[in-house]
C-alpha cells in the first residue's frame, strides 16, 4: 500500500475503528470468535488494495483464486501419487503467474522495444491488438506475483503437505503492509504468523512498531521526499560531469531512504499487529564489496533470484556459475522496469560480480601493500559503483544516458569553470535545504556505519528508544509538504 | 536482525508508559508545527492575519459598501482608492487566495455583507473550474480562522489538510531560520501591510518566463451552481452580488481559451451582472501590466482596471 496517500491511513482509520471496537465488545460479551479476526484481516487487505487501485482489483483478486485452487489441486495430486500432474499444475501456475506479469509490465516494450529492432511496428499497433494494452501496470502486480510463485515452488517441495485454507492464503497474499512493495515474503516465514490469524495488540509490539514505522517514515518523508524534487529538476543535465555524479548520487541517497522507508513502514505496521517481516535493507551503504551490497539490498529480492532463478538455472553446472550470476544480475534488472536501462543496469551488477571475482583478491593484494585502511578504499569503490549504476537506474531517455556517459569520461569536461558552475546551481535558498536533507542523510549514514563498525545490529543505534521518538519528532516537523511517489511503485 | 527492545531498554518500563511516549512525542511535535504553522510564521498564519486583517477593515467600513472578493486574483487586482474615489463609495479589498476555493472563499466574506452593500465577485478560472469548489487550503483556511469544516469541506480533506497544519516541513522550517536570522522575523507570501481598504502594498515579481495562460475548461457545474447560490444568500442579507471575469494573461489566439472564458461569462451572467470587455473577454495579450502570476497585476495595471471597473460598475450602480 502506499502509505505516503493519506487515502490509505484514511481507509485504514475509517475500517479498524468500527472493526475493533465490535471486536472490543465481542470479546467483552463472549460472543467473538477467532474466525473473525481471521476474515477481518482478510477484508482489510483486500479493501486497502481495493481504494489503492480498483480497476487492478479484479485481476489480484482472480490471481488469488486462480492460484489457490491451482496448488490445492496440486497438493491433493501429490497427495494421490500423481507426482507427474502435480508438477505440469505447478509449472502451468508458474508459466500463468509469469505471463500475467509480463502481459501488464512487458507488452509494450517486447513489442515496441524488442520485436521494434528487428522489424518495423506500425505507430498505432496498440489500436488492432487483439488485447488491451495498459500505459501503467497494476500496484504490486510484481511483487504478489513473485510471491505466488515462490509459494507454488515451496508448496511443491514441502516435505508436509498439508492443505492450505483460503482465508489463510489470501492473508499469506494480500497481507496490506507488503502486498504492493514488499518484502516478498516465502511461505515457511510467513505463512505461519498469518495461519488462523489473531490480531494481538501489546505494549512490546506497539513499541517495536512504533520504532520501525519511525524509522521508515523518516527516511521516506524527510530524506527521500526532501531529496527528490531536486533530482527531477536535473534529470537534463548532460553536459557537467560534476552535476551529473551529483544528481547520481541524490538518487542513489532518494532510492534507499524512498524504498527502505517504504519496507520499513511495512515491517513497522506488521510489528504493531504481531507479524515479523523480513528486513529488506541492511544498511547497504555500508557494503565494502558488491557481493556485500547485495546481501544487504533489497534481500527479499536478492534471496528471490538465487534460490528460483540462479539456483534452478544453474542446476549441477557450477562450473558455468558465474555465467548463470550474470544472466540472473540481468533478469534481476529487467524486473525492476520493462526498458533498456534496468536491462543495463542488472548486467552492469552481474558485471561487477564477475570483476570482483575474478580481479578482487589481485587488487585487495595491491591495495593492502600501499594503503592504510583499506577497508574505506573498498568502501569508496563499491559505493561508487553503486552511485555510477544509479545512473543507468535513473534513466530512462537512452539518448541522454549516452550522453552523460559520454561527458563521464572525457577528462576535460572536469574543469574547474564546470565545477564553479555546479556549485553555483545551488548556492540559492532551495540549495540550503537541500543542503541540510544532504546533513541529515550523512548523520543517518554515519550511524548505520557506526551500528556495522561495533558490529551490532545494522538499525541498533536508529531504532534506538530515544533516537526512534527523536525520528518521529522531527519527520512531523520536517517531511515534505507534498510526499513523493514511492519508486518502486512503478515496478 | 529485529529488535526486541526489552532486553535493551536501561529500565523496564510499564505498558502503559510505552504508548503514552509515543503519543506524547507525536502531540508534542504536532503541537509545536501547529503553532509555528497558525500563530507564527507557517502559510496559514499569513492567510489568516489577511483575512482577518481584512475583515476587521471591512468591519470598521461605513455601508453601503462595494466588497471585492475572490483569490488572490482580487486581492492582487484593483486599486480600492480609486475605485471608491470615482464610484464615490467606500470599497473593502476582500480578496483572500484561489487555492482555498469558491465554496469556502463565499461564506467567509458572507458575514461582512450588510444591507446596501454591493459585492464584486471577481472569482480566478482555477476556482470556477474545480468540479467540488474547493482547493487545496480549502480545509486549512477553516481551521485556521477558528472555523474548521466553513463550506462544508469534506471530512477527509478536512482531516487530511489539519494533520498537515502540524507538519511545518524542512523547507518552510529552514525558510523561516532564514528569515529570522537575516531580517528578524518570519515572513510569507501575503505579509505585507495592507491599505486601510485592504489592498497589498506590496508588489512582487515575477523572476522566471512568462508564458500565456490557455483556459482550458469553462467554470464547472458545480461553481455556477455555487455562485448563484451566493446571489441569494447575499441577497438574503439586503446586498447585492455583481461578477466580473478577471483579467487574465493569456493566449488571445487560442479558439479554445476564448470560448472557455466566453462560456464561464455567459454563465455567469444568466446569474447576476457580469462585467467583461467583450472585445477582450479580459484576456490581455501581452504580459506588461502583469506581476508574478498571469492574475496579479503591477500598480500600474490595478489602476488600469479599476478604471475599467469603474466604466463597467457606474452603469450599475447608478451615478453618484
Amino acid at each position: 500500500m502506499n502509505f505516503s496517500e493519506f487515502s490509505f491511513w484514511w481507509v485504514l482509520a475509517l475500517t479498524s475503528v468500527p472493526f475493533f471496537a465490535v471486536r472490543y465488545f465481542g470479546k467483552a460479551f463472549d460472543w467473538w470468535r477467532n474466525r473473525f479476526d481471521t476474515v477481518g484481516l482478510a477484508a482489510l487487505s483486500l479493501l486497502l488494495f481495493l481504494n489503492a487501485s480498483s480497476t487492478s482489483f479484479a485481476v489480484f483478486l482472480f490471481e488469488i483464486l486462480f492460484n489457490y485452487f491451482m496448488v490445492s489441486l496440486m497438493l491433493r495430486r501429490e497427495a494421490e501419487g500423481k507426482k507427474e500432474q502435480a508438477r505440469l499444475i505447478a509449472t502451468a501456475v508458474i508459466i500463468f503467474d509469469v505471463a500475467v506479469l509480463a502481459y501488464f509490465k512487458y507488452l509494450t516494450f517486447f513489442i515496441e522495444d524488442f520485436i521494434g529492432l528487428a522489424a518495423p511496428v506500425p505507430p498505432n499497433w496498440q489500436s488492432s491488438f487483439p488485447l488491451p494494452v495498459f500505459q501503467t501496470i497494476p500496484p504490486g502486480v510484481s511483487f504478489y506475483t513473485f510471491q505466488m510463485v515462490a509459494f507454488v515452488v515451496d508448496s511443491y517441495t514441502a516435505r508436509r503437505k498439508k492443505p492450505i485454507k483460503l482465508l489463510d492464503y489470501i492473508n499469506f497474499v494480500a497481507f496490506f503492509p507488503q502486498i504492493v512493495a514488499g518484502p516478498i515474503e516465502r511461505r515457511s516465514k510467513l505463512l505461519p504468523q498469518i495461519k488462523d490469524f489473531k490480531f494481538k495488540f501489546t505494549a512490546e509490539n506497539f513499541d517495536i512498531g512504533m520504532r520501525w514505522l519511525s524509522l521508515g517514515m523518516f527516511m521516506k518523508f524527510v530524506l527521500g521526499d526532501n531529496i527528490s524534487p531536486y533530482i527531477a529538476d536535473g534529470m537534463g543535465e548532460t553536459g557537467n560531469p560534476w552535476l551529473i555524479w551529483f544528481y547520481a548520487f541524490l538518487f542513489t541517497l532518494r532510492i534507499y531512504f524512498d524504498f527502505g522507508g517504504y519496507s520499513f513502514m511495512a515491517v513497522g505496521i506488521a510489528r504493531i499487529i504481531n507479524v515479523k517481516l523480513t528486513l529488506n535493507f541492511l544498511a547497504p551503504y555500508t557494503s565494502q564489496s558488491i557481493n556485500e551490497f547485495w546481501r544487504r539490498w533489497h534481500v527479499s529480492l536478492s534471496t528471490w533470484f538465487r534460490d528460483y532463478v540462479f539456483i534452478p538455472l544453474m542446476g549441477k553446472r557450477k562450473k558455468w556459475a558465474p555465467f548463470f550470476l550474470f544472466i540472473t544480475f540481468t533478469l534481476s534488472g529487467f524486473w525492476h522496469g520493462a526498458a533498456w536501462n534496468f536491462i543495463i543496469w542488472g548486467a552492469y551488477h552481474g558485471g561487477l560480480l564477475l570483476l570482483l571475482r575474478y580481479a578482487g583478491r589481485p587488487f585487495s593484494r595491491v591495495t593492502n601493500k600501499f594503503v592504510k585502511k583499506p577497508q574505506v578504499v573498498s568502501w569508496a569503490l563499491t559505493f561508487g559503483s553503486v552511485i555510477l549504476g544509479c545512473l543507468f537506474f535513473m534513466e530512462l531517455n537512452i539518448e541522454r544516458l549516452l550522453a552523460k556517459l559520454q561527458t563521464l569520461i572525457t577528462p576535460w569536461a572536469y574543469s574547474p569553470g564546470k565545477l564553479g558552475e555546479a556549485w553555483a546551481t545551488f548556492n540559492t535558498p532551495e540549495g540550503l535545504v537541500l543542503g541540510v536533507a544532504l546533513a541529515l542523510s550523512v548523520i543517518f549514514l554515519v550511524l548505520e556505519h557506526v551500528a556495522v563498525w561495533q558490529e551490532r545490529p545494522e538499525y541498533e543505534l536508529l531504532t534506538s528508544p530515544w533516537m526512534s521518538k527523536i525520528l518521529l519528532a522531527l519527520t512531523i516537523l520536517l517531511a515534505a509538504n507534498i510526499p513523493a511517489d514511492f519508486i518502486y511503485f512503478e515496478f | 536482525m529485529a529488535i526486541e527492545p526489552s532486553k535493551k531498554l536501561p529500565f523496564q518500563k510499564l505498558p502503559s508508559q510505552k504508548l503514552l511516549s509515543w503519543m506524547a512525542v507525536a502531540g508534542l511535535a504536532w503541537g509545536a508545527g501547529f503553532i509555528y504553522n497558525v500563530n507564527l510564521g507557517g502559510e496559514a498564519y499569513w492567510l489568516k492575519r489577511l483575512y482577518r486583517n481584512k475583515v476587521e477593515i471591512a468591519a470598521e467600513t461605513t455601508d453601503p459598501k462595494l466588497i471585492v472578493t475572490g483569490g488572490s486574483g482580487a486581492h492582487y487586482t484593483i486599486n480600492s482608492d480609486l475605485l471608491s474615489r470615482e464610484l464615490g463609495m467606500p470599497v473593502v479589498n476582500l480578496g483572500i487566495d484561489g487555492p482555498v476555493g469558491l465554496d469556502v472563499i463565499l461564506p467567509s466574506v458572507l458575514d461582512t455583507v450588510k444591507p446596501g452593500d454591493k459585492v464584486l465577485l471577481i472569482p480566478e478560472y482555477l476556482v470556477l473550474q474545480s468540479k467540488n469548489g474547493f482547493g487545496p487550503k480549502s480545509g486549512l483556511f477553516g481551521v485556521a480562522i477558528g472555523q474548521p469544516g466553513l463550506g462544508g469541506v469534506p471530512p477527509k480533506q478536512l482531516a487530511l489538510e489539519t494533520l498537515q497544519l502540524g507538519i511545518p516541513s524542512l523547507r518552510w522550517a529552514v525558510k523561516s531560520a532564514v528569515d529570522l536570522a537575516e531580517e528578524g522575523q518570519f515572513t510569507g507570501y501575503y505579509d505585507g501591510p495592507l491599505t486601510e481598504r485592504g489592498d497589498p502594498t506590496e508588489t512582487k515579481l515575477r523572476e522566471g518566463e512568462w508564458w500565456p495562460l490557455e483556459i482550458k475548461e469553462p467554470a464547472s457545474r458545480h461553481a455556477i451552481a455555487r455562485v448563484a447560490q451566493f446571489k441569494t444568500e447575499v441577497e438574503a442579507r439586503g446586498g447585492e452580488l455583481i461578477i466580473s471575469v478577471p483579467w487574465v494573461y493569456g493566449d488571445v489566439e487560442d479558439a479554445r481559451t476564448l470560448g472557455n472564458v466566453q462560456k464561464t461569462a455567459d454563465d455567469l451572467a444568466n446569474i447576476a451582472p457580469t462585467l467583461v470587455d467583450e472585445e477582450t473577454l479580459n484576456v490581455q495579450p501581452t504580459p506588461e501590466l502583469f506581476a508574478d502570476t498571469h492574475y496579479h497585476l503591477k500598480p500600474e495595471g490595478r489602476e488600469v482596471r479599476s478604471q475599467q471597473l469603474v466604466r463597467q460598475l457606474k452603469p450599475l450602480l447608478g451615478e453618484r
